[in-house]
This record gives structure tokens, C-alpha cells and sequence, in this order.
């Protein structure tokens, strides 16, 4: 069974102009996927219609073969966390309050936090090593830690599926290695995720699989190697570049400048 | 300093002024007269007894519970809206209460009718305003909040343009009942004002706290409290009365009295955090203790509107609290 699956899903924000265009899509559990293609083409959109936060217009999305409208909101928090795209919290929380926003799911909005509570907190702190920045207000975190503390409240909410918009554009290289060597590590363990990525070379090293997609259209879609291939790409963002194969047996990509004459 | 410290600072604060307000005001009044007028009623002087029991307790429990309701209601609007500048007024409170007063005075009703009758219009008048501006703001059974706060300013200006009109054709006499009220203030009120609120107060203010948790989560926005198991719409709907309803109360018995609902949340955050389990309460003494204070001092300068207090003694603070703050872009 598929843990996401989108079918013939139309969805957009103004009826008449969809972002996604029947678009289908099914994403086996355990896998890690990431999803690529050019500016607009509708990749926050099809994260916020796996998630349920958007209804599609057309079409359904199924959580673990489930209609998401089937699902309780609460118990779909507990399977399914997603990281959107970067926004400062308005109050000053503690990085340890906020990540324990993260088992709003699992407690009575009145009841005290149980121990296991405390611990799947302390967990998601340990893994991001958001520890030692436990009690910094998250106001005055920066951009990357700010990300990391927003993954660390996802990984909170325990969940089987993780979703993440753009989850390395505030990193520098050293927190991206170590985010996404995080999630390689969580998907070994059994976590399936769906993650956006305008970064190709990172996607590239960390993906099992590839989404691409296009004007809401599904471009093409299969294991990472198949789709990085320098005449797919080309026509996926309608650029020249190069695709080699990388160091640590990966596909790595090349941006060709179009202002000078390309000697390949 | 611990949290339980610093709550037990305030409830002494509270405690203070408690004694203070019974003990000051411009009759004059010895502590063993008001003890005794306060415990052994039958034995004290007639005229202690009316100025202790009949004006000085009411008046200062009233603004207990007001500035309670104030507070209380702008932590609630600040959540609903993500933005620590938010309080009531946005979603159309006063305005809509000041058109129901305004109504109430003019006509004529108010002066002759029952004592419930301002109250009354002016608590209609909030709690309609609101009504009309959530669902003004609906769309496919959605209410964004960027949405919610424009209808909120658009019917608040309707609402006041209604006003005024009605104002500056009333009498002169009207007119003057008019603006006094909407200047806000606690004097010549008594038991039963204090009976009024009470019970709104406290059953609102216990609604909030129950589900304070809530409150944390809808100030990540809408997208994010989905993400994390809340019914949006309901939850929001559920804390949009319960401040209707708080700040309508507090308003239809004393009045628009200004800044309690912005400054006093907007402290509480910076000296007990973020988490609304902590603030909401001590949000709430803290509105007490400073609608009491505003009022004692309303009180001396020879019975002025306390909304004037709360404005002229709350801008420059809060403004010189932004300039302490380092610079957050919003």
C-alpha cells in the first residue's frame, strides 16, 4: 500500500487556474523522495494536498490508502508531519516549547505533557542538536537553526510519513550535510519522506527516488539515476547542463552559463 | 527568577492594591475605620461603611474583573491574529459597542428604562459587530486571517462613521453622555456592574486557560496548526466569542478604556514567556492589578475617565518598551 498517493489531483488557489494539473503520483512507503522541477511548477502545492491542508479541486489524496478526508485531523498529525517553508514564530517560545508543539497530537489541550511526551522532545532535540539551544527564545535563532528547530518539532509529532518544503535553502553546507544525513538515517529506520528541493546536486546525493515535475504536470518520475539524465533535466528546466557521475557514485550536476559559448 | 516567584510578586502586588484601593481615595478614611467597616460592619460610622462597601470594594472589583477581561482577550486576539499588536478593537468590540451605547443614550431609552438597558445595547453592539465581521470575512467555509483583520478595520470605520452621525445629530446633553462614555470610566458604578461581569470573566477566562495550548499553536498561523492536528476553523470560532465576549462585558459596563488590551499581554509575554498556559493567568492578574492602579490614580486626579489614564500613562511606556526591545523584523 502506497503511504501517499495523489489521483487525478487538480488543485490550485482561484478556480480556472490550477497549479496541479491531474496529477497523479503514488509513493511507496520507506522510500525517500525528492521533488524537483522549476520555480511555479507546483511543488509547495502538491506538498500542501499530500498534507490535507489543501483541498485539491479534482481528483483525492490518500494518506496509507486512506482519503485524507476520512482521516481525524489529530490522528493524521500522529502519521503524517510536514516542515513548510521558513516563518519566524511571532512569540518569543523556547526551542524546547516549540518543538514540544510538536505533541500537540498526543495530549488534552489542558493535561500536563506525559514522560513520554518529555522524551519524544528530548529525541527530536538530540537529533537535530538543538539540545544546547534548548532555552533560546526561537525569535532570535538564525535562519538555520530556525529550520532545524522546525524539523525537530515534526520529528516531535512521531510521525511514519514526514513532509519538507525546501528544507535546506537557510542551510550553510555543514547544517545541510548534517539535516540531510538525518533524514537518510530516519528513512533507513523506516520513515517515509517527501521532501522539495531546488538544490539538484543534494537532492541528487540523498534521493531514492526522483518527482520531477512541470507546469503541474507530473515531467517524470522514477529512481534517482533514470531521471538524472542531462536531456530530461535540459528540458525539465530549459537550461543547458551537464550530468556526470559524482564522487560517492551519485549523479552531479553542472549549470552551464548561457551568457558565454558553451565548450563542452 | 523562577516563574512561581514571580507570580507570587504579582499576587502580592495584587494584594496591595487591593488595601490600597480601599484605604485612598479623596474621602477621608483611617485604616482602623476601614478595617473596621470591612469586618465588623454593624459597629462602623454610616458614612464609612457607604464609602467603603458601596463605593470603594465595587469599584476596585470591577476593575479587577475588567482589566481581567481586557487582558485576557487581548492575549486571545494576539494569538488569533500572530502579531503582539493586536487586541479586540480589530475584530470591531468597540466600535460595535459604541454604536450600541450611542444608540441606547440618544434615544433615550437608557436614562428611562431599567439600569440593564446600556449594558445591555452596548454588549449587543460588540458581540454583533464581531458576528458580522467573522462572517464577513468567510469564504468557502474558510476566514484567513489577513481577511478577518481588513473586514475588521472596514467595519469598525462603518461602524464609527454610524456613530458619529448619530452623535452630532443627538442633543447637546446626549452628545456629552456619548462621548463620557466612550472616554471609559469605573466611577458611579457598583454591586451591580461587578455582578454583571463576574460571571463572564470567570467562565471565559477558564474556557481560555482549559485550552491555552491551543493558543500557542494558532499563533504559528493556520498552515502550521493544521500540520499539527488542530481544527482551525473551530478552534478560532471558540476563542473569537470567548474574546467577544470578554471584551464585550468589560466594555458595555465601563465603557472603551484602551491600551489595558494591548500593553498589559504584551508585558506579561516579555516577563512570563510565550507559553499561554503561564500567560493567560498571569496575563489576567496583571490586567487587574493595572486597571486598579490606572483607576486609584483616575480617582485622585479628581474623577477623570480612566480610558484617559490607561492611553496617557500606557502609549509612553509602551512605546519606550519598543525602544528597549532590539529590532525584530516583523
Amino acid at each position: 500500500m502506497p503511504a501517499i498517493e495523489l489521483r487525478n489531483v487538480t488543485a490550485g488557489y482561484y478556480p480556472g487556474r490550477p497549479v496541479l494539473s491531474d496529477l497523479s503520483l503514488s509513493l511507496a512507503a520507506g522510500t525517500f523522495c525528492g521533488v524537483i522541477g522549476p520555480n511555479g511548477s507546483g511543488k509547495t502545492t502538491l506538498l500542501r494536498v499530500a498534507s490535507g491542508a489543501l483541498q485539491p479541486q479534482c481528483g483525492e489524496a490518500l494518506v496509507d490508502g486512506r482519503p485524507l478526508a476520512a482521516w481525524a485531523r489529530r490522528q493524521l498529525a500522529r502519521t503524517l508531519a510536514v516542515v513548510p517553508q521558513l516563518t519566524v514564530p511571532p512569540f518569543a517560545f523556547t526551542v524546547r516549547e516549540y518543538v514540544a508543539l510538536g505533541r500537540t497530537p498526543y495530549v488534552a489541550p489542558w493535561a500536563r505533557l506525559t514522560t513520554a511526551d518529555v522524551e519524544a522532545i528530548n529525541a527530536a532535540l538530540d537529533a537535530t542538536g538543538l539540545q544546547p539551544l534548548a532555552s533560546r527564545p526561537v525569535t532570535e535563532l538564525s535562519g538555520g537553526e530556525l529550520q532545524q528547530a522546525s524539523v525537530a518539532r515534526a520529528l516531535a509529532q512521531e510521525p511514519r510519513i514526514l513532509l519538507l518544503d525546501e528544507p535546506t535553502s537557510f542551510l550553510d553546507p555543514a547544517h545541510c550535510v548534517q539535516l540531510l544525513g538525518l533524514l537518510a538515517r530516519l528513512n533507513r529506520e523506516g520513515l517515509t519522506i517527501l521532501a522539495t528541493f531546488h538544490d539538484l546536486n543534494l537532492a541528487a546525493s540523498y534521493c531514492r527516488e526522483i518527482l520531477a515535475i512541470k507546469a503541474g504536470r507530473v515531467f517524470s518520475g522514477g529512481p534517482t539515476e533514470e531521471v538524472f539524465r542531462k536531456e530530461l533535466l535540459e528540458a525539465l528546466f530549459d537550461t543547458p547542463l551537464l550530468v556526470e557521475s559524482g564522487p560517492q557514485g551519485r549523479p552531479r550536476v553542472t549549470l552551464l552559463r548561457t551568457d558565454v559559448d558553451n565548450v563542452v | 527568577m523562577s516563574f512561581r516567584a514571580k507570580g507570587l510578586l504579582l499576587l502580592a502586588g495584587l494584594g496591595c492594591v487591593l488595601v490600597a484601593c480601599v484605604l485612598v481615595g479623596p474621602a477621608e478614611v483611617t485604616p482602623g475605620e476601614a478595617w473596621q467597616a470591612l469586618w465588623h460592619p454593624q459597629q462602623a460610622k454610616e458614612t464609612v461603611r457607604a464609602i467603603v462597601w458601596g463605593a470603594r470594594l465595587p469599584r476596585v472589583l470591577l476593575a479587577f474583573a475588567v482589566g481581567a477581561a481586557l487582558a485576557v482577550a487581548g492575549v486571545i486576539m494576539q494569538s488569533f491574529f500572530q502579531n503582539p499588536m493586536a487586541d479586540p478593537s480589530i475584530i470591531g468590540v468597540s466600535s460595535g459597542a459604541a454604536l450600541g451605547a450611542t444608540l441606547a443614550l440618544v434615544s433615550g431609552l437608557a436614562s428611562t428604562s431599567s439600569w440593564l438597558l446600556l449594558p445591555g445595547a452596548a454588549f449587543l453592539g460588540a458581540v454583533t459587530a464581531v458576528v458580522l465581521v467573522y462572517l464577513l470575512a468567510r469564504r468557502a467555509g474558510r476566514t484567513p486571517v489577513a481577511l478577518l483583520l481588513l473586514t475588521g478595520i472596514a467595519v469598525a470605520a462603518l461602524l464609527s462613521a454610524f456613530s458619529a452621525l448619530i452623535m452630532i445629530r443627538a442633543q447637546r446633553g446626549d452628545m456629552d453622555l456619548v462621548v463620557l462614555w466612550m472616554l471609559g470610566s469605573l466611577a458611579n458604578r457598583g454591586w451591580t456592574e461587578v455582578g454583571i461581569v463576574w460571571p463572564y470573566v470567570v467562565v471565559a477566562t477558564l474556557l481560555a486557560g482549559l485550552f491555552a495550548r491551543y493558543l500557542d499553536v494558532l499563533s504559528l498561523g493556520d498552515e502550521q496548526a493544521t500540520y499539527l492536528g488542530l481544527s482551525v476553523e473551530r478552534v478560532r470560532l471558540g476563542f473569537l466569542i470567548l474574546a467577544a465576549v470578554l471584551a464585550g462585558a468589560a466594555v458595555s459596563v465601563t465603557g472603551i478604556i484602551g491600551f489595558v488590551g494591548l500593553v498589559v499581554p504584551h508585558i506579561s509575554r516579555l516577563i512570563f514567556g510565550a507559553r499561554h498556559r503561564r500567560l493567560l493567568p498571569t496575563a489576567a492578574l496583571a490586567g487587574m492589578l493595572t486597571l486598579a492602579v490606572a483607576d486609584l490614580i483616575a480617582n485622585l486626579a479628581g474623577e477623570i475617565p480612566v480610558g484617559i489614564v490607561t492611553a496617557m500613562l500606557g502609549s509612553p511606556f509602551f512605546l519606550w518598551l519598543l525602544r528597549q526591545r532590539e529590532v525584530h523584523p516583523a
